[in-house]
């Protein structure tokens, strides 16, 4: 079962509404909606609310469903995320060394200063996006 | 020879840097908020320009590590969208920078 589904069957178990729980997690009714329809997933702190609030142990609400586990390492895992952007930069500098070096051959064909172009400008947005991310 | 399709390429560039930066002005207002800055709107028109962009989130990011941020589940759920529609704004950046620059290549200015 979903993490969705989890957290809204044992909220009906609890005899709960939206707004209780909305409340008690200190997160609008929107947001509760959205998790257990499965738009938003809940941060791990909001999990460990729930999962006291609901009486259900946090293996039960994580276990068996790969987007939630996902979603978590993606959102905590800090070392990843550095990795991604350090890669960036890297390829970016990589790219800007080839540009300098493969300069005469490069311009000698349009094709290849339009594929120079366009690895260029897909580096540097990926570049930027890696930035981006780190909000 | 400048074309129609190059006046196209342009929009789509344009309408790709437009709202990337608004993307990133409102990415910055939010989190200096969070972070219980005084004037988070100083701070993302202040941040979000830079010589190209990403000069003044670079220093954003360097800048703020001293700061804790409090940020709600709504707020965040903000910013995981904001973050989308930037990637999206970046997409539209990047295909019509290229095909400009193609059709320049190839066409002659």
């Amino acid at each position: 079962m979903e993490i969705g589904a989890k957290l809204k069957d044992a909220r009906s178990r609890s005899g709960l509404t939206q707004e209780y729980v909305a409340e008690a997690v200190q997160v609008s009714r929107q947001t509760i909606s959205n998790w257990e329809n499965e738009r938003s997933y809940p941060d791990i702190v909001s999990v460990i609310k729930l999962s006291d609030l609901y009486n259900i142990s946090l293996d039960e609400l994580l276990k068996g469903d790969e987007k939630m586990i996902s979603h978590l390492e993606e959102s905590t895992n800090i070392v990843n995320s550095n990795r991604r952007l350090i890669t960036a930069v890297a390829v970016n500098i990589l790219f800007l060394i080839l540009f300098v070096l493969f300069n005469g051959l490069i311009t000698r064909s349009n094709y290849l200063i339009a594929g120079s172009v366009a690895i260029g400008v897909i580096s540097t947005c990926t570049l930027f996006y890696q930035i981006i991310l780190k909000f | 020879m400048l074309t129609w399709y190059m006046i196209i390429f342009a929009f789509v560039t344009l309408l790709g840097v437009s709202t990337l930066y608004y993307q990133v002005f409102r990415m910055i207002q939010l989190d200096a908020a969070c972070r219980g800055f005084k004037h988070p709107t100083f701070w993302a028109v202040f941040f979000s320009g830079g010589n190209n962009g990403g000069s003044g989130i670079l220093l954003y990011l360097l800048g703020r590590k001293k700061y804790p941020s409090v940020m709600t589940e709504e707020q965040r759920s903000i910013m995981v969208s904001r973050k989308k529609r930037a990637g999206v704004s970046l997409c539209f950046l990047a295909a019509g920078t290229i095909c400009l620059a193609v059709s320049c290549i190839f066409n002659g200015f």
